[in-house]
C-alpha cells in the first residue's frame, strides 16, 4: 500500500514542473513605430561632385528626408525628429550606440552611405533594431546621379518591407488626368508622378480630352481613352518611348479599357448602332475576340485579379438592369 | 405545408446559436477556459485518488464493527465472574484487557487486532494523502497568475506590441516565446520557440511577427509581474497571435 502510494505521489509531483505559466498575448497597438532615419553620411568630395550634378547641398540628407517623408505618409511609421539625434550619421552608420537610439525611443534605425564612385551614385543602407541591438538588414546599390529620389524610394520599399511584411509600394508612379482652365475651355491632359508626388511630368499636349488612363500592372504600358479628332478610341501609351497607338482597328467608337492581371491582354467595349459590346485584344499578336454579343449596352468591363473572369455593367435598354 | 416550415427552422436556427457562443468566449478571455478545464480536472483528478482509498476505508469500519460482538458477550461473562469480588476496580482492568489482551486469546479477536493494525495503516495512509492532495493544491493555486495578475502582464504588453499591419490574417502566425525573468521583471532570457521557422525561406512574415513580440517584450522591460510567488513565474510563456487583431 505505501509502495502504491509512493509511486503514486511522485506519480503527482511532476505536474509541478510541467505547470509553465502561459499568457496568451491576443491584441497589440495599431500606434506608428517610432523610427528614426539618421541623415546618410556623405564624405566631402563626393558631396562636392553631387553638387556640381544635382545643385543639391547635401544629397545624403536629401534621400533620408525622401525616405522619412515616405514612412511618414504611409501612416505605419512615426519618423523620430532629427534634433533629437544624439549620434552622428557617419558613426551611427558603422556601429549605432543602441542606448543613444532607445533613449529617444526609437525602435527602428535606418543609417547610411553615400558615395561618388566613377560618375555614379553609390547608396549603402542598414535598417537596425534598436530594441535588439542588431542589424535588420544591409543592401548597397548603384545608380545614376539623377536616380536619387528613386534610391530613396527603393530604401523606402526594402524598410516597409522588412518591418510590415508587406511589400513596398513607394517606388511606383501615379498616372492621372490633370485639369486646367476654366469650365467653358478645360484642357485635360494626360500626366505621370511619383507617388509622392515628385517627378511631376505631362505626357499629352491638352489638345484633345482623355480620359481613363489605365496602367499595365506588369510594364510601363497606360491604355486610355482619347478623343483624338472627336472621334473616342482606346490608345496605347508607352511611358518610356512616348510611342502611341490606336488599340485594334474597329470601325466605331472604343472605351473603357483596362489591362488584364497578366498585362498581355486589353479588354474594352466597342460601340456600333447603338449597341455595345465586350472586346478583348492580344497585344502580343493583335488578335481581337468578341466577348459579349447581347442586345443591350455591355460596358465597364474589369478583369478579377485572380481568375479568368471579368465583371462588366450590362445595361438592357428597356429596363435598364445593372449587373 | 406546415411539417417542412417546422423542418427548416431547427436547421436555421443552431448555427445562429453557436455563433453567439464564440462571441462570448473570446469576450470572456478564451485563455482562462483551458487552464479553468484543466483546474478542474486535477481536482477531479484528487476526487479520484480520495475516492479510491475511501471505499476500503468503510469496509474496515464495518469489519470491527460486526467482530467485537462475541468479544463483548466475552467481556459481558467476565465482568459478571469479576464483579462479584471487586465490581469498581476490575472495571478499568476489564476494559484494558478487552482492548489490548483479550484480542489475542481468541481468534476473532486477532482478526480484529489484524484489522486495527490495517485500519491504522489506512488512517496513516489517508493522512499522507490528504497531505498530497493539500500539496497539489498548493501548487495547482500556485501554477497559474491569477486573473488579474495576468491582466496586468497582458494589458502592458499589448500597449507595447506594434502588430505589423502587413501580414497575411489567414496564415498560422502564432510566435510562442519562452522568458526566464528576475524577481523585479526583467528578462533574463527570451527564446522563440519555433526559433527554426524563422530562417526558412517562405516565412517572412512569421519572422516579422517574430521580431515584433521580441521588441514588445525588451520594450516592455520590467514586465508587470505579481510581487510575491517568484518561483511560479520565473518562467514564463508568452504566445503573441495577431490574427485576432489583423481579421477585425
Amino acid at each position: 500500500m505505501k509502495r502504491f502510494l509512493l509511486i503514486l505521489f511522485f506519480f503527482i509531483l511532476p505536474f509541478k514542473a510541467f505547470a509553465l505559466i502561459e499568457v496568451d498575448i491576443t491584441r497589440g497597438n495599431l500606434n506608428p513605430l517610432p523610427i528614426a532615419v539618421s541623415p546618410l553620411s556623405i564624405d566631402e568630395n563626393s558631396r562636392k561632385n553631387f553638387e556640381k550634378i544635382l545643385k543639391k547641398k547635401n544629397i545624403g540628407s536629401e534621400i533620408s528626408a525622401v525616405v522619412e517623408n515616405n514612412l511618414k505618409t504611409s501612416g505605419l511609421f512615426n519618423p523620430l525628429s532629427k534634433d533629437a539625434f544624439l549620434q552622428k550619421p557617419d558613426i551611427a552608420n558603422l556601429k549605432p550606440r543602441f542606448e543613444d537610439w532607445s533613449l529617444i525611443k526609437a525602435q527602428a534605425l535606418i543609417t547610411g552611405k553615400v558615395n561618388f564612385v566613377n560618375e555614379k551614385l553609390r547608396v549603402e543602407f542598414r535598417l537596425w533594431d534598436v530594441l535588439a541591438g542588431k542589424e535588420m538588414m544591409a543592401i548597397a546599390f548603384t545608380t545614376v546621379p539623377n536616380n536619387w529620389r528613386r534610391v530613396g524610394h527603393i530604401i523606402t520599399d526594402k524598410v516597409y518591407e522588412r518591418l510590415t511584411g508587406e511589400k513596398g509600394y513607394f517606388d511606383t508612379r501615379i498616372i492621372y488626368v490633370a485639369e486646367e482652365g476654366p469650365k467653358t475651355k478645360r484642357i485635360k491632359k494626360l500626366a505621370i508622378m511619383d507617388q509622392d508626388g515628385a517627378n511631376n511630368k505631362f505626357l499629352t499636349l491638352g489638345n484633345e480630352l482623355v480620359l481613363t488612363p489605365r496602367f499595365n500592372p506588369t510594364n510601363q504600358m497606360v491604355t486610355y481613352l482619347s478623343y483624338f479628332r472627336n472621334l473616342p478610341r482606346v490608345y496605347l501609351l508607352d511611358i518610356e518611348t512616348g510611342m502611341q497607338e490606336v488599340v485594334g482597328d474597329f470601325p466605331g467608337m472604343t472605351f473603357a479599357p483596362r489591362f488584364s492581371p497578366d498585362g498581355k491582354k486589353i479588354i474594352m467595349s466597342f460601340a456600333k448602332d447603338g449597341n455595345s459590346d465586350i472586346y478583348t485584344m492580344d497585344l502580343e499578336n493583335r488578335i481581337v475576340e468578341k466577348i459579349t454579343n447581347y442586345p443591350s449596352i455591355d460596358t465597364s468591363p474589369s478583369y478579377s485579379p485572380m481568375e479568368n473572369i471579368f465583371v462588366l455593367i450590362l445595361t438592357e435598354v428597356d429596363t435598364n438592369k445593372y449587373i | 405545408m406546415s411539417l417542412p416550415f417546422l423542418a427548416k427552422k431547427p436547421i436555421d436556427l443552431p448555427p445562429i446559436v453557436s455563433v453567439e457562443l464564440i462571441q462570448i468566449t473570446e469576450k470572456t478571455n478564451i485563455p482562462f477556459a483551458p487552464k479553468a478545464k484543466k483546474i478542474i480536472e486535477k481536482a477531479k483528478e484528487k476526487e479520484k485518488l480520495v475516492s479510491e482509498q475511501a471505499p476500503p476505508k468503510k469496509v474496515k469500519k464495518i469489519k470491527p464493527d460486526s467482530v467485537p460482538m462475541p468479544e463483548d458477550k466475552v467481556k459481558k461473562i467476565e465482568k459478571i465472574k469479576e464483579d462479584k469480588q471487586n465490581p469498581e476496580k476490575i472495571d478499568n482492568e476489564v476494559k484494558q484487557v478487552s482492548e489490548f489482551e483479550k484480542k489475542e486469546l481468541f481468534d476473532p479477536n486477532n482478526i480484529a487486532a489484524l484489522i486495527d493494525k490495517s485500519k491504522e495503516e489506512s488512517a496513516e495512509a489517508i493522512n499522507k494523502t490528504d497531505k498530497v492532495t493539500q500539496d497539489q493544491q498548493k501548487n495547482f493555486e500556485n501554477a497559474g497568475l491569477s486573473l488579474s495578475e495576468e491582466d496586468a502582464l497582458k494589458a502592458q504588453i499589448f500597449g507595447c506590441w506594434s502588430i505589423p499591419l502587413g501580414l497575411p490574417y489567414n496564415e498560422n502566425l502564432l510566435v510562442r516565446i519562452k522568458l526566464q525573468l528576475k524577481p523585479d521583471g526583467t528578462v533574463i532570457k527570451s527564446e522563440i520557440l519555433d526559433h527554426a521557422r524563422m530562417n526558412k525561406p517562405g516565412q517572412g512574415f512569421y519572422k516579422v511577427l517574430a521580431e515584433s513580440a521580441l521588441r514588445a517584450v525588451k520594450l516592455c522591460q520590467p514586465l508587470r509581474v505579481p510581487t510575491t510567488g517568484y518561483e511560479r513565474w520565473k518562467d514564463l510563456q508568452l504566445n503573441f497571435d495577431a490574427r485576432e487583431m489583423l481579421e477585425g
